[in-house]
C-alpha cells in the first residue's frame, strides 16, 4: 500500500499509457479486418473489384 | 485513311474501328462507331496524345489508337449531328407519379410496407454522381473534376427517408466486362438487385450518356433518368423535350441540377415512387426492325427466343442477355450454360447478322444503340453550338495546353505549389505546429517530473511519444497545404490537362501520362502520392506508379542535404542538393525501364479520357478532402507511427539484459546500438562505416528527419566531420536519397499494395541505395585519386 502511494503518479501515467497502446492496437488491428487501414474503405482501391474480401 | 493522319481542325466520318479487346470495346462505348463524326482538336505539345471532338464532347487517345479508326476524306465541317428542329412539345406522360394518366403498370408489383428501399446511382464518369450522391444523403463524399474519382461503391440514407438506401457507384460508360469499375457496377445491379436505378445523365453531353442508359434500360430495373446540368444547357440558351424523352425511353426523366441543389425533392419523389411500386421500363427493345439495323433486330430477337429459359433459370434479364451474348460477352455466355446446339446456333445468328448488316459483332450492337440515341436526341435535344463554359476551357486550354507554353506554365504552377508549400503556407504552420508540441512536451516533461513519475516512463512519453509522434506531427500542416493546392488543380480540371499533356514522355517509361500526379505528389511527401495513385486505372500502372513514387527526394529528406551539403560541401552545396532531387529522378527513370522489362512487361493503359471543361473549385469540397485527408493521417500517427516509436524507444533505452540505460539519446550499449553495430560493417565499403550513422540511418527508417537529430545527438558538441570523412559525405548522402522510405510511407506501400510489396520496396531501396552510394564513392575515391 506504501509502495502504491508512493508510486501513485508512475501507476497512473503507466495505466493511461497502456489503455493508448490498447487503443491504438484495437483500431490497428479493426481496420486491417476491414481490409485495409483505408480512410474510405474499399472505396478507393481499383483492386476492389477482384478483391477476395468482396 | 486513319484519325492518325486527320489535320487539326478538319472533321470526318469514321468508317471502321480496328484493333482487339477492351479497348476497342471502350472506343465504341465512347460512341466512336462507323459513321460518326469527329473532328481533330489539337495535339499534346509533344505530338501525342490528341484531342477529338466526338457527339459533342473532348476525348483524349494516343496516335497509335488513332491509327486503328479508319476514317473516309475529311471536311471542314465540326463534329455535331445534325439535328431537326423539336417537334411540338409533347404532353407529360407522368411515370414514376401518382394518379397520372399513364403509367407502366402491366408488372406493378408493389413492395410491402416497411421494405427498405434500396437505390443504385449509376452514370457515366464526371457526370456529377457523387455530387448528387452527397446532396440525396447529405454525406460529405469527394467529388473531383478528374474522371474515375469514385472507384468504388458507397452507400448512405437518403436524408429524410428512413428505410432507404443509395449506392453511389463508379462511373462507367457501358456494362461490357472490360474494367473493374463496370464489373462492380454490373455485379451490383444483377446481384444485388436495388429496387431502383437512378441514371444519372449529363444534360450537356447527352449522346454519350444515354448509351449507358439504354444498356440499364435492359436490366428490367426501375430505372429514373436525372439530367443534370441543366442550368448549364439552359445558359447556353439549349433545352431538352423531357415529357418526350420520358415517352420515348418510358421511363420518369427528372432534369436537375447537383451541384445547385435543383430538382433533387422531384428526383427523389419520381425514385422513392417507383422504388416502392416497382415500375420497370417501359422500353427495353431499341433495334429498329426496318432500314440498316434490321438484321441487328432480328439477330436480337432470335437470341432472345433462343436464350429465353436460360436467362430466366440465370436471373439475368432476357434482353440484356441476348444483347450481350450478341457483343460476344463470355462471363454472360458462361452464366446461362447453353448447350452445344444452342452456342452453335446463336454463332451463326451472329455471323449472318454480321454479314448482312456489314459491321462485326460489337460495332453493329454498339451502332444499333447510338442510332436510337440519334434518333431520340432529333426529336427532344436543342443544344446550343458551344456552352459558355466549353468557349471559356477551350480559351484557357489555348494557354495551358499550348504547344509553346504547356510544359513552362506547368513548371510554373508546379514550382509556385511547392514554394508555397513547402517555404511559406505549410513551412509556416509545421514550425507553428512543432512550436507547440515542443512546448507541450516540455509542460509534459516539467509535470511528469513533478509528479515524481519513473524516469524510465518520463523517457518514454517525453523522448519516445513526444519526440517520434510529434516530428511526424509537426507536418500535418505541409501534407494538408499540398492537398490544399492539388485540389484545387485537380478540381479546376488542370490535373487532367497535366495528364495529357505528359503522356508522350511518361509511356517512354511504361506509364501513362496519368501517374505524373502521384510522382509529383511524391516530391512533397511519399505517403500522400502513393495514396493519390488509387486514381489509375490499371493495376500495372498503379504498382509501378507506387513502386516509383519513392525515387521521387520527398521534403523530409531535406533536413539531411541541407545539414550535411552546409557541413562538407560549403559553397557547393546548393549544386549537391540540386544534383541529389535529379540523381533519384534518374534512378527512378531507370527503376522504370528495369521494371518494365522485367515485372511490368506490356504497355500502359490506353489513354483514353475525357477532358472535362474547366470549373471553379468548391470550397466545400476542397474543405472536405482536407478533412479527410487530415483525419486519415492523424489515425495513422496515433496507431500505427505511435506503436513503432514505442518499440524504437524501446530498442534504443535498454541494453541487450533489459536493463535501463539512463543516458539520454543512443546509448553504445543500447539494443539499437548492438543491432546498428552488428549493420555498420554493411556500410563500411561505403565509407560510413560508424555505429553511430547505422543507428542514425535505422532512425531514419521512422522519420527521414530523424537522421539529422540522431546525428546531432550523438555527436553532442563535436562536429559532423568527425564523423565522416568528407569522401563519405556524398555516398552518405546518396545512400539517404535512395534507401527504404519511412515506415509511415511504407504503410502506404503496404496499404495500397500489400505487406509482400511493401517488404520488397525496403529490400531492393536498400540494395539500390547501397550500389548507387558504391558507385558514388567509388567515382569519389577516382576523382580525389585516392585510388
Amino acid at each position: 500500500m506504501a509502495w502504491l502511494q508512493n508510486n501513485l503518479s508512475t501507476v497512473i501515467v503507466a495505466a493511461v499509457l497502456v489503455l493508448a497502446v490498447a487503443l491504438a492496437l484495437f483500431f490497428t488491428v479493426r481496420s486491417r479486418k476491414k481490409g485495409g487501414s483505408c480512410s474510405c474503405g474499399c472505396g478507393g482501391c481499383p483492386y476492389s473489384g477482384g478483391c477476395k474480401k468482396r | 485513311m486513319t484519325l492518325k493522319e486527320l489535320p487539326i481542325g478538319k472533321s470526318a466520318s469514321v468508317v471502321g474501328v480496328g484493333g482487339t479487346g477492351a479497348l476497342r470495346q471502350h472506343l465504341l462505348d465512347m460512341g466512336i462507331v462507323p459513321g460518326v463524326t469527329v473532328t481533330m482538336v489539337k495535339h499534346a505539345p509533344l505530338g501525342d496524345p490528341v484531342e477529338i471532338r466526338v457527339h459533342s464532347y473532348e476525348l483524349t487517345l494516343r496516335l497509335d489508337d488513332a491509327a486503328k479508326i479508319k476514317i473516309a476524306e475529311e471536311t471542314d465541317e465540326p463534329a455535331q449531328n445534325e439535328e431537326e428542329p423539336p417537334r411540338k412539345p409533347a404532353a407529360h406522360p407522368g411515370l414514376g407519379e401518382s394518379g397520372k394518366n399513364y403509367h407502366v403498370k402491366a408488372d406493378e408489383d408493389p413492395l410491402p410496407a416497411g421494405t427498405t428501399l434500396t437505390f443504385a446511382l449509376a452514370g457515366n464518369q464526371n457526370c456529377g454522381k457523387t455530387t448528387l450522391f452527397n446532396q440525396l444523403t447529405g454525406s460529405n463524399q469527394h467529388v473531383g473534376n478528374f474522371p474515375g474519382v469514385t472507384v468504388d461503391k458507397k452507400s448512405g440514407p437518403i436524408r429524410g427517408y428512413k428505410n432507404t438506401l443509395v449506392t453511389d457507384l463508379p462511373g462507367i460508360y457501358s456494362l461490357s466486362p472490360y474494367s473493374s469499375e463496370e464489373l462492380v457496377t454490373r455485379a451490383h445491379i444483377l446481384n444485388e438487385k436495388p429496387h431502383c436505378i437512378i441514371n444519372i445523365v449529363d444534360a450537356t453531353n447527352v449522346e454519350r450518356n444515354l448509351y449507358l442508359t439504354m444498356q440499364l434500360l435492359e436490366l428490367e430495373v426501375p430505372t429514373v433518368l436525372a439530367l443534370n446540368m441543366m442550368d448549364e444547357v439552359r445558359a447556353g440558351g439549349g433545352s431538352i423535350d423531357v415529357n418526350r424523352l420520358e415517352e420515348t425511353l418510358g421511363i420518369p426523366v427528372v432534369p436537375i441540377s447537383a451541384s445547385k441543389g435543383e430538382g433533387i425533392r422531384e428526383l427523389i419523389d419520381h425514385a422513392v415512387h417507383i422504388a416502392k411500386y416497382q415500375e420497370r421500363p417501359g422500353r427495353q427493345d431499341f433495334c429498329d426492325p426496318e432500314g440498316d439495323g434490321a438484321p441487328v433486330h432480328r439477330c436480337l430477337h432470335g437470341i432472345m427466343h433462343l436464350t429465353e429459359d436460360h436467362a430466366r433459370a440465370a436471373g439475368i434479364p432476357v434482353r440484356f442477355a441476348a444483347a450481350k451474348l450478341a457483343e460476344g460477352d463470355k462471363e454472360v455466355l458462361k452464366a446461362l450454360d447453353l448447350d452445344k446446339n444452342e452456342q452453335e446456333l446463336l454463332e451463326h445468328m451472329v455471323k449472318q447478322m454480321e454479314t448482312e448488316r456489314g459491321l462485326d459483332r460489337a460495332a453493329a450492337i454498339a451502332d444499333m444503340r447510338f442510332a436510337f440515341i440519334r434518333r431520340v436526341c432529333r426529336e427532344t435535344v436543342v443544344r446550343t453550338k458551344e456552352s459558355p463554359e466549353r468557349r471559356r476551357s477551350e480559351r484557357i486550354d489555348r494557354i495551358l495546353t499550348g504547344r509553346f507554353t504547356a510544359f513552362p506554365l506547368f513548371v510554373l504552377i508546379m514550382g509556385l505549389v511547392f514554394f508555397l508549400t513547402f517555404n511559406v503556407i505549410g513551412k509556416l504552420l509545421s514550425d507553428a505546429l512543432s512550436l507547440g508540441i515542443d512546448a507541450l512536451g516540455g509542460a509534459v516533461s516539467r509535470g511528469l517530473a513533478a509528479a515524481n513519475v519513473n524516469a524510465a516512463l518520463q523517457s518514454l512519453i517525453v523522448d519516445g511519444i513526444f519526440g517520434g509522434v510529434g516530428s511526424v506531427l509537426s507536418f500535418l500542416p505541409t501534407i494538408v497545404t499540398l492537398f490544399f493546392f492539388l485540389s484545387l488543380l485537380e478540381d479546376t480540371g488542370y490535373m487532367a490537362r497535366v495528364a495529357f499533356v505528359a503522356d508522350k514522355l511518361f509511356r517512354k517509361i511504361g506509364l501513362s501520362g496519368r501517374s505524373i500526379v502521384p510522382m509529383l505528389i511524391g516530391f512533397g511527401c511519399t505517403v500522400p502520392g502513393v495514396m493519390a495513385s488509387r486514381t489509375l486505372p490499371s493495376e500495372r500502372d498503379r504498382k509501378m506508379t507506387v513502386l516509383l513514387t519513392p525515387y521521387m527526394s520527398c521534403s523530409a529528406k531535406l533536413p539531411i542535404y541541407a545539414f550535411f551539403s552546409a557541413a562538407f560541401f560549403g559553397k557547393w552545396a546548393a549544386l549537391v542538393m540540386a544534383g541529389l532531387y535529379f540523381g533519384g529522378i534518374l534512378v527512378g527513370i531507370l527503376m522504370a525501364l528495369l521494371f518494365r522489362r522485367l515485372l511490368f512487361r506490356g504497355e500502359a493503359v490506353p489513354f483514353v479520357m475525357e477532358l472535362p471543361n474547366y470549373r471553379l473549385p468548391g470550397l466545400k469540397n476542397v474543405g472536405l478532402l482536407l478533412w479527410e485527408k487530415a483525419s486519415d493521417f492523424l489515425r495513422r500517427a496515433f496507431t500505427v507511427i505511435f506503436l513503432a516509436t514505442l518499440v524504437i524507444w524501446f530498442l534504443q533505452s535498454f541494453d541487450p539484459r533489459l536493463n535501463y540505460l539512463a543516458a539520454e539519446g543512443a546509448n553504445a550499449d543500447s539494443i539499437l546500438a548492438k543491432i546498428a553495430g552488428f549493420i555498420a560493417p554493411l556500410f563500411a565499403p561505403l565509407g560510413f562505416g560508424s555505429w553511430q550513422i547505422a543507428v542514425a540511418l535505422i532512425t531514419g527508417f521512422i522519420a527521414k528527419e530523424s537522421v539529422v537529430s540522431s546525428v546531432t545527438v550523438l555527436l553532442g558538441a563535436a562536429s559532423v566531420t568527425t564523423l565522416l570523412s568528407p569522401l563519405a559525405a556524398l555516398p552518405f548522402l546518396v545512400f539517404c536519397l535512395l534507401y527504404t522510405p519511412c515506415v509511415a510511407a511504407i504503410a502506404s506501400i503496404r496499404r495500397e499494395l500489400g505487406v509482400r510489396w511493401a517488404t520488397r520496396v525496403v529490400l531492393l531501396q536498400c540494395a539500390v541505395a547501397w550500389i548507387c552510394a558504391g558507385i558514388v564513392r567509388l567515382l569519389v575515391l577516382l576523382c580525389a585519386g585516392a585510388l
